[in-house]
């Protein structure tokens, strides 16, 4: 117990049994390094960090545009990659591939230290922090995530220390704030698109828990409302360098996330106490987020402290909010309401958060046991067995990790091929193999609809050519990601067409940037011309000059207010703040640059989803509901195509408030009482009803596949429905003001042969 | 002694990362031999388009997702029974595709849109 006491109260023996346990832990994956995971995420992940490595290597160039996927995509804008935070500097020296496991190694360490650096301050030993940090740190979430390629959940491992920074500003220590911001910065440089919105969460969980504890003291209310303040705002401006630019993409194509998952909870104590056995390549929820019995045995010890009753409620929130929508009081069902939270989907995620307070109840325990070590005989040997307990926590969380590393799909390295940079048609299943051959893949898939030119080609000898060839000739003399030379001549102006993503960043000194359809292009007149392309978007450079004044205004403010200067809250304010804002207003307004392009709403047929007036050849009707809704019109094949498929259109004007909860239904009744009916929330797939601008005409597109052994004649009918609760149609009238029969309206005949 | 420790498992683990066993594929420089056996995903597709087509009713985007997962199991099936490598197979479909431009391949872009749903 000693040799405990000494490791738990001085850092390096500490950080030493911490990265033997991280060691441990990592051995599996460590020694395969040397080849890629294969599962399908990894491949998009680890192109992003390929990309951005070969960018900076091969071409010496700012990691700012990837021409390696999708058609082109700003890198720095793309929401989940990882490189700007300083993992990167692993990927950069050992390949963006064979870094993902000493990153891993990396993070599990700093998350072990940070926890136990968060709860110390709440503990009465350093014992029960010790032995708890790992409990979280090595629990199965971050092996799962390892399994599926999201290296950038290890940031959710950067939490604690957000906390403490935190905590640390809540007693007036500047340096918390400095802390808290630089850990956010580090989330969301490193693609924390779960991990940012989450722990902004439990910033603002643990700000109420502090306001709590000192409700008494309004001078100590006031400090903690005023640091709460500056630390929230320098963590966004902090961010600043990647917030931008995302904020910026996300514009122009908007996440929608809609459905209604949800778990029960006996599926997420599988996914706590369930031992993971994914099969090669495919990962199951149970055993997930493998955190076992043992922890939680000491964590309700932990609820004997006063303290610990607090922190079982925020174990209570996270894990009714992993529930998702079970029922429709769920705290996930309110989060999606909020911005940001609206695009989450994933509601078990929440679970992590529930297991990191649970483990800080373990460390609770821990210190229940010492304390009754000392005033009761029987509780001598307390401490002790909760040591016992968390080795073989421990023990079994290590295990379940390699069971699931195990069943790692593991694939050799690709080739490399260093020849003349071409879009292909690719395939984003296999994306890790495009970059290194020199080829972008068109096949495409992200969380949100990537801008993509339906005019990019994967199968052009030429990537540069003019849209009138008659008119001259383009040749290409350099390309990098971030910059194409072409040397043109030209007999007459025309437009020079690069089969890349327009992005408003792209210049040009000479002739003019266009989009052409979505498609990078340059007007030039007559004449011989050597252009220059150069990637350098506005987002970039306004968000990473805010960026760094902050860090050099917080280092600053820092710096005097450590040397008893700078006293007044005031001045730290404006000392932190001023020249960012001012810096960033100053640069915003003077770089000129085309607004980014607003979002294209298409439904998936690839039909725009929002019209001026009703086409002329569509059947009108009138029909209105108990909701401020209208169905204008519709177009409904008369048969289905040799597949079984019909395809539908509903023609909407919404001119109201309506629920969340309501969707849209076409039921199909064959003349044998059989009923087809097909069910969605979101109008062409891109528009919740509730947020669908008014008094437009909306095309909602889409097709519905009747089964092979139901030949014959069906009648058609639409509707909308509420979506939750009894599930009840919404009432509908004809244009009379009359109740439709069974609140559907009438479409027509198909014929299903 | 613990610094020694500590300093001795950031090493351990570089150095495990350094030199764990690389798996590489060879240089696919010659797909000369895959063009052959990537001559039968020709026929293949017309089928992967159409249960595509069956599979996702309407969603182009989805349509062409579930092409590609169909390719990329294809690609991986050829690669186990001829022994050449993933990427030399993927090479030489890109080079098929690029000198025969005229014969449909689905080489255009289908814009990317996620179904807003996955429950």
């Amino acid at each position: 117990m000693l040799f405990i006491r000494i490791l738990s109260g001085r850092p390096l023996p500490r950080m030493a049994l911490f990265s033997a346990l991280a060691l441990l832990w990592s051995l599996p994956i460590l020694r395969s390094a040397g080849e890629m995971n294969d599962f399908r995420d990894a491949h998009v992940l680890t192109a992003y960090e390929y990309a951005a490595e070969k960018t900076l290597t091969s071409f010496g160039e700012l990691p700012l545009w990837n021409p390696y996927y999708c058609g082109g995509m700003y890198l720095l804008g793309t929401p989940q990659s990882r490189y700007a935070a300083p993992p990167f500097g692993l990927s950069l020296a050992l390949g963006a591939v064979s870094a993902q496991a000493l990153i891993a190694f990396v993070m599990l360490l700093i998350g072990m230290e940070g926890f136990f650096r968060y709860v110390k301050h709440r503990t009465a030993s350093a014992l029960g922090p010790l032995l708890a940090a790992p409990t979280w740190t090595l629990s199965g979430f971050m092996a799962t995530s390892y399994f599926r390629g999201w290296i950038g959940f290890f940031g959710f491992l950067l939490l604690p220390w957000i906390l403490h920074g935190i905590d640390l500003a809540a007693r007036g220590r500047y340096r918390g704030v400095l802390l808290c911001s630089t850990a956010y910065a580090f989330i969301v440089g490193f693609g924390g698109t779960y991990a940012a919105p989450m722990a902004a969460l439990c910033s603002v969980l643990e700000i109420a828990r502090l306001l709590f504890e000192r409700r008494r003291s309004v001078p100590e209310v006031k400090r903690l409302v005023f640091f709460a303040l500056i630390t929230g705002l320098a963590a966004i401006l902090l961010s600043s360098f990647r917030l931008y630019p995302i904020v910026e993409t996300l514009y122009s194509a908007p996440r929608v996330m809609a459905g209604t998952p949800k778990n029960h909870p006996i599926e997420l104590l599988q996914m706590l106490l369930g031992t993971a056995e994914p099969t090669p390549g495919k990962s199951r929820s149970a055993g997930c987020m493998f955190f076992g019995t043992l922890p939680l045995a000491l964590a309700f010890s932990g609820l004997a402290r006063r303290k610990g009753v607090i922190v079982a409620v925020l174990v209570a929130l996270c894990f009714w909010i992993a529930t998702g929508y079970s029922n429709r009081f769920g705290l996930f069902v309110f989060l999606r309401e909020l911005p940001v939270y609206e695009t989450l989907r994933y509601p078990e995620r929440f679970l992590f958060l529930a297991v990191f307070y649970c483990a800080e109840l373990a460390a609770f325990g821990v210190d229940r046991c010492l304390a009754l070590r000392r005033v009761r005989r029987y509780a001598r040997l307390a401490p002790h067995a909760a040591v016992l307990l968390t080795i073989i926590a421990v023990s079994a969380q290590i295990r379940n990790a390699y069971r699931v590393f195990d069943k790692l799909s593991l694939a050799p390295m690709p080739a490399e091929i260093d020849r003349d940079f071409h879009q292909a048609r690719g395939n984003r299943w296999l994306l890790s193999y495009y970059a290194p051959m020199s080829r972008g893949s068109l096949s495409c898939w992200e969380a949100y609809p990537v801008s993509m030119s339906p005019l990019l080609k994967g199968n052009l000898l030429e990537e540069e050519y003019l849209l009138d060839p008659g008119k001259g000739e383009v040749t290409r003399r350099h390309w990098s990601p971030n910059r194409i030379d072409l040397e043109v001549r030209l007999h007459e102006g025309t437009r020079v067409l690069i089969n890349q993503n327009w992005h408003q960043g792209w210049r040009s000194p000479l002739g003019k940037v266009v989009n052409h359809e979505g498609l990078l292009a340059v007007d030039l007149p007559a004449g011989e011309h050597r252009v220059s392309l150069r990637f350098r978007p506005k987002s970039a450079w306004v968000g990473g000059a805010v960026s760094l004044l902050t860090l050099l205004g917080l280092v600053w403010v820092g710096y005097r207010t450590s040397r008893g200067k700078m006293t007044s809250w005031k001045r730290q304010a404006m000392g932190i703040f001023a020249p960012p804002v001012l810096c960033g207003l100053l640069l915003g307004f003077s770089i000129d640059e085309p607004p980014p392009a607003p979002p294209e709403i298409r439904n998936a047929d690839g039909k725009p989803a929002l019209l001026e007036a009703l086409p002329p050849d569509v059947d009108e009707i009138h029909v209105s509901f108990a909701l401020p809704v209208r169905l204008l019109g519709y177009r409904i094949s008369e048969r289905t195509d040799a597949l079984g498929i019909l395809d539908v259109e509903l023609f909407w004007r919404i001119t109201g408030q309506v629920p969340r909860s309501v969707g849209v239904f076409v039921e199909l009744k064959h003349q044998d009482d059989f009923t087809e009916t097909a069910i969605h929330e979101v109008l062409s797939s891109s528009l919740f009803l509730d947020e669908a601008p008014r008094n437009a005409v909306i095309r909602d597109s889409f097709s519905v596949r009747l089964p092979d052994d139901q030949e014959g004649t069906f009648e058609a009918f639409a509707g909308l429905v509420h979506l939750t609760g009894g599930k009840a149609r919404v009432q509908a009238f004809d244009d009379q003001g009359n109740p439709l029969p069974e609140d559907r309206v009438r479409l027509g005949d198909v014929t299903h042969e | 002694m613990a610094l020694a420790s500590l300093i001795g498992c950031i090493l351990a683990a570089l150095l495990l990362s350094v030199f764990s066993p690389r798996r590489s594929e060879h240089t696919p420089v010659d797909t000369a031999n895959a063009s052959p056996v990537i001559r039968g995903l020709l026929p293949e597709e017309q089928a992967f388009l159409e249960d595509a087509r069956i599979t996702f009713p309407g969603d182009r985007w989805s349509q062409n997702d579930h092409f590609h997962h169909q390719i990329r199991k294809w690609v991986r099936r050829a690669s186990k029974a001829s022994g050449l490598s993933v990427g030399a197979l993927l090479c030489a479909i890109d080079e098929d595709i690029r000198n025969h431009p005229t014969v449909d391949r689905q080489s255009g872009a289908t814009p990317c849109k996620p179904r807003p749903f996955y429950d």
